[in-house]
């Protein structure tokens, strides 16, 4: 049999990896939705599907993510946390500090040969999270990544002072309008959400390498913010959202 | 302020006449709560409104009735009536930010709950809320206000400075209630309040065993008691009764925790949840102030002794040595520094104290969180933290 | 269009090349603490200025929760080389402010335990010892009543000056962002006194009350609105402007310990009675259009009395309108409007 499953029910996006052996037999992400019970079975089913596996090949179901406790199919619940840290371990063994910015929360992990040593978590406040740039991207008619990338053009920056989510898009809409340049702005953007996001990391006490996980890790702009504010290189995994899914499915695999 | 018909109640004899049978068999935390609000609502007796910290060894050798405003609250909350005296105080512009223990009491003198004090009595240890919520009370009710001022450091000349501000609050209040404190009088209560640290001895004794069997909960609950009832006669029968009732330990042990600050008091899963995880709270800080034998001699010169045992105050080094040392006492593998929205001076310490004991090897979770306000909870972010803690241990 | 507004971390970097390094500061957050002790051993007494944005150096000591000087205060002390942290126990955010800088700058920290009173001066005479003792120590130079007579001068001369310009900006002809940059330097020896310039300035008579109002934008903001400051209740403002009498007797410990501590008492005093009584008199004997209430965010001492303040505004009839600062947020067009419609129509929030 040999086959496990991780699943990471997010708060926006559910997450599926499904591993035999070491192998990866499938992936897939859908919208969590309105009913996180019903996503989770839809993505287990769409997993198997793809994987060519029946519901009794499967040997274990670790669930992670917010919507942990609506898997009730799962054998063990473990949260996003040590999945994170189990599943960055598997990708980049040396990383010793991981921060995961997702699309309501952001965290930083800090890490002992993939063990969780601490973390600080942040899912009280929209500002430093996906969420952030998604507003901003808004007013400049963008998708968040290629906010990022007009931010990697500019010589300047335009500070932005709101760490209030709707005051700082005020301010932002108010920059816009006074005919200050895009990219300058943009990365004023990025800049303000990777100061928020070191904060939370020099609390934990930021140890190298230093790697990000989370969809937020695709964003270039704010990749290069953060590295600038740390004063660090960030290592990125191959597929970072995934990271939660994939710690979930090594942890079913080594618990059984 | 409205002195409407809960006050009416309060203040009836008959309610207490009419509930006075029901009290046999209870708890003696109960007989001694209900005896302690018949009394100062109906005036039996002359109410001090007091802060927690205040010793009331001196209220009761006053012959006076403590009502500690900050334990009411915690007490109101439990009820899980605590929102609408909440709202009531924000409406009269007493801004969210501040301690809801303190807007709570702020909302019950607002509405009509309290008892009419005689005086308000408070230190300033351990935060400035106190002082200026106690201030506000003395207010509202036009009485006067005692303060006693508690330099942080403790030295020699601190000690003599809260001493003397003792002395002169014990003498002017002798001197509005015409009545003087005899001898025997403070050897009655200081020996009241020795024989309840004695038992305390033993309940401190029996959270270092393994497994712990004396409920975390239950301790946070009886810090409030602690305070209120040294110097009564309550007092050593109190703790006694709650180290009679704590039984023997069936379910297991998986982790060992020390507590700092206080907790929820309103309905909450968290220590459900704990339990359920077999995690043991094996100690808490707040009623781990261990204090020296008060001496009647110079009854002034002890309390102030007692007041100085409170780690909380001075430099945040003196907190962490002695949560260190309480750690290593009740053979805690991590600590849970509760984070109670609106506490300058103990969250404002948090990551301070994260940083000093992680270095020497203690795992801590900050839990954000409020006492007293369950508009405050959210119970799946703090079951993330609480999880992802224990994975760590 | 104006001119930008400098930081107060750029003007305090032009006091740095005129005064010297920050080795020689003693960087002070409250008005009691006697600034004529460090002047007296040789440093510069420069008061923390709060600054507007993210606290990323201090967040990793200090919650967000806390006051957002004392955050503000930590990051900037954070940047500096060198440099004295001389402190009064003034509330609990100041203490661990106090934990935290200690850490970082273990044995250049004094926090002075600071009675709520002057009825207990002669215990903050002993405070005052310890705070002498100690610079004494860390600067090995010496002290005699000459040289605290001299910095008392010091002390006394930006305060006349500060006190002439009140005058003048109640007469409308000093305009409000200069007031700010004079009181800013009455209490930050690194920069010089420049003299005021002159400007016709003021429709409405507004007094400012609050703590610490570092924020060089907010008064630009009360320039363009056309504002009047006829008196403020801040920190570091008029409260702190008093001329001391001459010295009483050899003990200047003591003499310092009774004056400060006599001085109008701030929030976190004991004698709110006191403090909202002379309040009182001063608003209406200045015949203010309007109250800003505008104290710092988490600030327990002010918003504990801030009921208390209001409903005593309430009674007197005076327009008043209440904001908060927290230095991370700068809605000066909100704010703009806000205090113009309370010129307008009274009290609004």
């Amino acid at each position: 049999m040999n086959v496990y499953c991780g699943l990471d029910i997010g708060s926006l996006q559910a997450k599926g990896i499904l591993l035999k052996g070491r192998s990866l037999l499938a992936k897939m992400m859908l919208p969590t939705g309105g009913n996180a019970p019903e996503t989770a079975q839809k993505l287990f089913q769409a997993l198997l599907a793809i994987g060519g596996v029946s519901p009794e090949e499967v040997q274990s179901i670790v669930a992670t993510g917010y919507g942990r406790i609506s898997v009730p199919f799962a054998t063990k619940t473990v949260t996003e946390i040590t999945c994170h840290a189990r599943g960055i371990f598997h990708f980049l063994p040396q990383v010793q500090t991981l921060i995961d910015i997702g699309g309501q929360d952001s965290k930083a992990i800090c890490l002992g040969k993939g063990k969780v040593m601490d973390f600080v978590m942040n899912d009280r406040c929209a500002a430093g999270t996906g969420r952030f740039l998604e507003v901003m991207a808004q007013n400049f008619q963008l998708s968040p990544k290629e906010l990022g990338e007009l931010s990697l053009q500019a010589k300047g920056e335009v500070a932005i002072s709101a760490t209030c989510t709707v005051f700082a898009e005020s301010e932002v809409i108010g920059l816009i309008a006074r005919g200050l340049p895009r990219e300058e702005i943009a990365r004023g953007i990025m800049s303000a959400i990777a100061q928020r996001v070191a904060g939370m990391v020099n609390r934990l006490g930021l140890k190298e390498p230093v790697a990000m996980s989370g969809g937020v890790a695709q964003n270039p702009g704010v990749v290069k913010a953060l590295e600038k504010e740390l004063g660090v290189n960030i290592l990125i995994p191959p597929d970072p959202q995934m990271i939660g899914a994939w710690g979930a499915a090594l942890i079913a695999q080594e618990n059984e | 302020m409205k002195d409407g018909s809960a006050l009416k109640l309060l203040r009836s004899s008959w309610v207490y006449s009419f509930l006075h049978p029901f009290l046999k068999g209870q708890s003696p935390s109960v007989q001694f709560a209900f005896g302690l609000a018949r009394d100062a609502y109906l005036k039996r007796k002359p109410v001090a409104f007091t802060s927690l910290f205040f010793p009331t060894e001196l209220v009761y050798a006053l012959g006076m009735i403590p009502f500690p405003l900050e334990v009411i609250a915690g007490i109101v909350s439990s009820l899980g009536v605590a929102v609408p005296f909440l709202r009531k105080a924000e409406e009269e512009w007493y801004s969210q930010d501040l301690c809801s223990f303190h807007r709570l009491g702020i909302g019950l003198a607002l509405q009509g709950y309290l008892p009419q004090p005689d005086a308000v009595l408070s230190l300033t240890s351990l935060c400035d809320g106190s002082h200026r919520f106690f201030y506000n009370v003395s207010h509202l009710f036009k009485v006067p206000h005692f303060l006693i001022e508690v330099p942080g450091l403790g030295r020699e000349q601190d000690r003599e400075y809260v001493s003397g501000q003792l002395k002169r609050t014990r003498m002017e209040l002798e001197a509005l209630f015409g009545r003087r404190i005899q001898q025997s009088q403070w050897e009655e209560v200081l020996g009241y309040s020795n024989s309840m640290r004695a038992e305390l001895f033993k309940i401190y004794a029996l959270q270092s065993q393994t497994p712990c069997p004396v409920s975390g909960e239950a301790a946070l609950g009886n810090v409030g008691l602690i305070y209120t009832c040294a110097g009564s006669k309550w007092g050593p029968e109190l703790i006694s009764a709650w180290r009679e009732s704590i039984e023997r330990r069936e379910d297991a042990e998986n982790y060992r925790l020390f507590w700092l600050h206080l907790r929820p008091y309103y309905p909450a899963p968290i220590f459900a949840f704990l339990k359920e995880r077999g995690v043991s709270i094996v100690g808490d800080e707040l009623s781990s102030y261990i204090w020296p034998e008060l001496n009647p001699v110079n009854p002034e010169f002890s309390l102030t002794t007692k007041i100085y045992a409170n780690f909380g105050l001075g430099p945040i080094q003196n907190r962490i040595n002695n949560i260190l040392r309480l750690v290593r006492e009740r053979k805690a593998q991590g600590v849970v520094i509760f984070s109670h929205r609106g506490c300058r001076q103990s969250t404002g310490g948090a990551f301070l104290l994260k940083e000093a004991l992680k270095k020497q090897g203690i795992p801590c979770l900050i839990l954000d969180g409020d006492c007293v306000d369950p508009r405050e909870l959210n119970w799946e972010q703090m079951r993330t933290r609480i999880e992802g803690f224990l994975e760590i241990l | 269009m104006a001119q930008r507004t400098r930081t107060n971390s750029e003007m305090r970097n032009e006091g740095d090349k005129k005064e010297g390094s920050s080795v020689n500061k003693a960087f002070w957050n409250c008005s009691y603490l006697p600034l004529e002790l460090p002047l007296a051993v040789g440093l510069i007494p420069v008061r923390m200025m709060a600054q507007n944005g993210p606290t990323p150096l201090a967040d990793r000591f200090l919650p967000a929760n806390l006051c957002s000087y004392a955050r503000s205060f930590l990051e900037e002390s954070l940047k500096e080389e060198g440099g004295l942290f001389l402190l009064c126990d003034c509330c609990d955010a100041v203490r661990r402010l106090a934990d935290a800088l200690e850490y970082e700058f273990p044995g250049k920290v004094m926090l002075l335990y600071l009675p709520r009173s002057p009825e207990y001066f002669k215990f903050f005479r002993e405070e005052l010892k310890r705070l002498q003792d100690f610079l004494l120590q860390i600067t090995a130079r010496d002290l005699d009543q000459e040289k605290i007579l001299e910095a008392k001068e010091r002390v006394a001369s930006r305060r006349r000056y500060f006190q002439e310009i009140r005058a003048l900006a109640r007469e409308g002809l000093i305009r409000p962002l200069d007031y700010f940059q004079i009181l800013k330097a009455m209490n930050d020896f690194s920069q010089n006194m420049e003299p005021a310039k002159a400007g016709s300035q003021g429709k409405a008579r507004v007094f400012v009350l609050g703590n610490n109002l570092d924020d060089p934008a907010v008064w630009e903001a009360f320039e363009e609105l056309d504002l009047r400051i006829v008196g403020d209740d801040l920190c570091y403002g008029e409260k702190q402007a008093e001329i001391f009498p001459e010295f009483q007797g050899e003990d200047y410990l003591e003499a310092l310990a009774l004056s400060y501590l006599s001085r109008p008492p701030c929030p976190r005093m004991r004698n709110l009675k006191e403090r909202l009584d002379d309040l009182l008199n001063k608003i209406q004997a200045r015949r203010v259009n309007g109250v800003i209430i505008f104290p710092t965010k988490y600030c327990d001492s002010f918003f504990y009395d801030l009921p208390l303040l209001r409903t005593s505004l309430k009674e007197k009839n005076v327009p008043f309108l209440i904001l908060e600062q927290d230095y991370s947020q700068r809605p000066l067009e909100q704010l703009k409007t806000r205090i113009e419609v309370m010129l307008e129509k009274g009290e609004h929030r």
